[in-house]
């Protein structure tokens, strides 16, 4: 998969960008504050139908401007030029070669990217949610079943919740809810523990190749569904539900712990082992991809020298150059810097100053 | 309108304005069914001809007219006006659900057939009546949902297709 044409208008900080593209790997170089992560962001945008870096789409529009578009030529089993157009007050619109997509959620599963940026630490330090919207989103992508579950079983739950907020609890109501929900719930638990079984060697190879040490990585997937079925939780958790007035069994309450050597990486890690993880974690996503839907994602590395450390950086080139990834984006404050790892990965390459 | 009403005789403009007051003023709820009627029972409850032991479920008085238009249905109607919605306030007491219990506990019941939207609200009303009537051993079926008549298999969503697929009928001579 790759991108040949990128046009961004009024994306974030550029007005009027446009980048022609025939090389492997794409090095954006330019200092603080030209906006090379945006480029990064709307190639991301692109692919999934939103931002990676800002929480909405309204960000992402510049200031005073009415409207922000992102145009992208993919090749990717044919050639697709993908029209994304942002506007204030008005829904997201995708374009697939032209033709109007009904949902954005109809554009999942073609177009992949995997992001490695810094502020990916709070996949390690920030709350369970993280974790769940980082495997939800992979999950979706790659089957829709899962996504269509998914976005189900957030209604039923905020419907169940509106129920045991309200004055009169009809149990019967619950249960009608519980009903839709059980199928649901199997299926998406199923699924996050199929993946987390999928992950954790390719976690624990990636990480062999960027890491020194010896250290073993797990991840533990603390669901109230490994051991009961989800009309047993609901059962244990009746009183509780009815005392916090909202739902506490479900997916929506798993854990996600990522673990080093049997201890919780985000206590006991260090700096270092924390920032190999990542990458690890981010790699062992690509692969993912690559197996299921037999594609090669977009990789984009956003200031992988700067925040990352050099050292992992220059780990990650040889896995980069030893694997076989398809385009890669990466992004730098230095021109020098970036140019020597593009000519070390062996590919070919371009630069773009901002 | 008020141009063109001026424009035409009299008196069928008056007559017009009679039709409007007679249906304003005439035009009720059924007492029994909740469908729009012009008398204390609808056409439909009151006719001998239709079979009282069978109760189709809808949302909406239009979902009876396109029931109706199709004259395969020969039972009565349970018109729900709305259907159950908790995040938006709305629970079984405030759409017709107590007033279809109470019919089935009156009247001699053998089955119901849910004929509501297939939303999330749609299923969940449907799954709440099937857990309350079946307790009171009546039974309870549901539309069948699936590929649409003319639809082309590539253009039918995924979830239809599935639910086709999975309540597929064999084919008889």
């Amino acid at each position: 998969m790759k991108i040949t044409k990128l046009n961004l208008n009024f994306f974030k900080n550029h007005d009027a960008l446009r980048i022609d593209i025939d090389s492997d790997i794409v090095g954006i170089y330019g200092l603080n504050g030209k906006g090379k992560t945006n480029v990064l962001d709307a190639i991301h945008f692109l692919c999934v139908g939103k931002s990676y870096f800002s929480g909405t789409d309204i960000q992402c529009i510049q200031h005073e401007a009415e409207a922000a578009g992102i145009i992208g030529i993919f090749e990717a089993e044919g050639t697709w030029e993908v029209k994304l157009v942002l506007q204030r007050g008005k829904r997201k619109k995708i374009e697939k070669n032209g033709k109007a997509l009904p949902r954005v959620l109809d554009h999942l599963g073609q177009f992949f990217s995997v992001v490695i940026a810094p502020g990916d630490i709070e996949l390690i330090y920030g709350a369970n949610e993280k974790r769940r919207s980082f495997i939800d989103q992979m999950l979706s992508q790659t089957d829709k079943t899962y996504l269509q579950h998914l976005v189900k079983y957030k209604k039923l739950i905020e419907q169940r919740n509106a129920v045991l907020k309200s004055d009169y609890i009809d149990q019967a109501l619950i249960q009608a809810l519980d009903d839709q929900i059980t199928p649901a719930v199997k299926y998406l638990h199923s699924k996050r523990q199929e993946l987390f079984q999928f992950l954790i060697p390719l976690i624990q190879r990636f990480y062999d190749q960027l890491s020194k040490g010896r250290e073993e990585i797990g991840v533990d997937y603390i669901s109230g569904l490994n051991d009961s079925s989800y009309d047993e939780l609901t059962h244990q958790n009746r009183r509780k539900d009815l005392a916090l007035q909202r739902s506490n069994s479900g997916v929506h309450k798993d854990e996600i712990d990522f673990v080093i050597d049997g201890q919780a990486l985000k206590k006991y890690g260090s700096q270092g082992q924390i920032k190999s993880f990542l990458i690890a974690l981010k790699l062992a996503e690509y692969q993912y991809y690559v197996e299921t839907m037999k594609v090669k994602p977009l990789l984009l590395l956003d200031d992988i020298f700067e925040k990352i450390d050099t050292e992992r950086a220059l780990a990650l080139t040889e896995v980069i150059k030893n694997a076989n990834f398809g385009q890669i984006f990466i992004s730098d404050t230095e021109q020098e810097r970036i140019e020597k790892f593009c000519k070390a990965t062996e590919h070919s390459y371009q630069l773009e100053a901002l | 309108m008020v141009l063109n009403l001026l424009k035409r005789p009299e008196g069928e403009t008056l007559e017009l304005a009679r039709a409007l007051e007679r249906m304003r003023l005439d035009i009720r709820f059924c007492e029994q069914c909740f469908n729009l009627s012009d008398d204390h029972l609808c056409s439909v409850c009151k006719s001998p001809s239709r079979d009282e032991h069978t109760i189709c479920i809808v949302k909406d008085f239009q979902d009876v007219i396109a029931i109706e238009n199709t004259a395969q249905y020969n039972g009565q109607y349970h018109v729900l006006g709305g259907l159950i919605s908790p995040v938006e306030g709305i629970g079984p007491q405030d759409i017709k659900i107590p007033q279809l219990i109470d019919r089935i506990k009156e009247k001699e019941v053998n089955e119901i057939i849910l004929a509501l939207s297939s939303t999330m609200e749609g299923d969940t009303t449907e799954f709440y009546i099937a857990r309350k009537v079946t307790e009171m051993g009546v039974k309870v079926s549901t539309l069948s949902k699936g590929i649409s008549v003319g639809g082309e298999l590539e253009y039918t969503d995924e979830i239809s297709l599935a639910r086709s697929i999975k309540n597929r009928i064999e084919m008889k001579d």
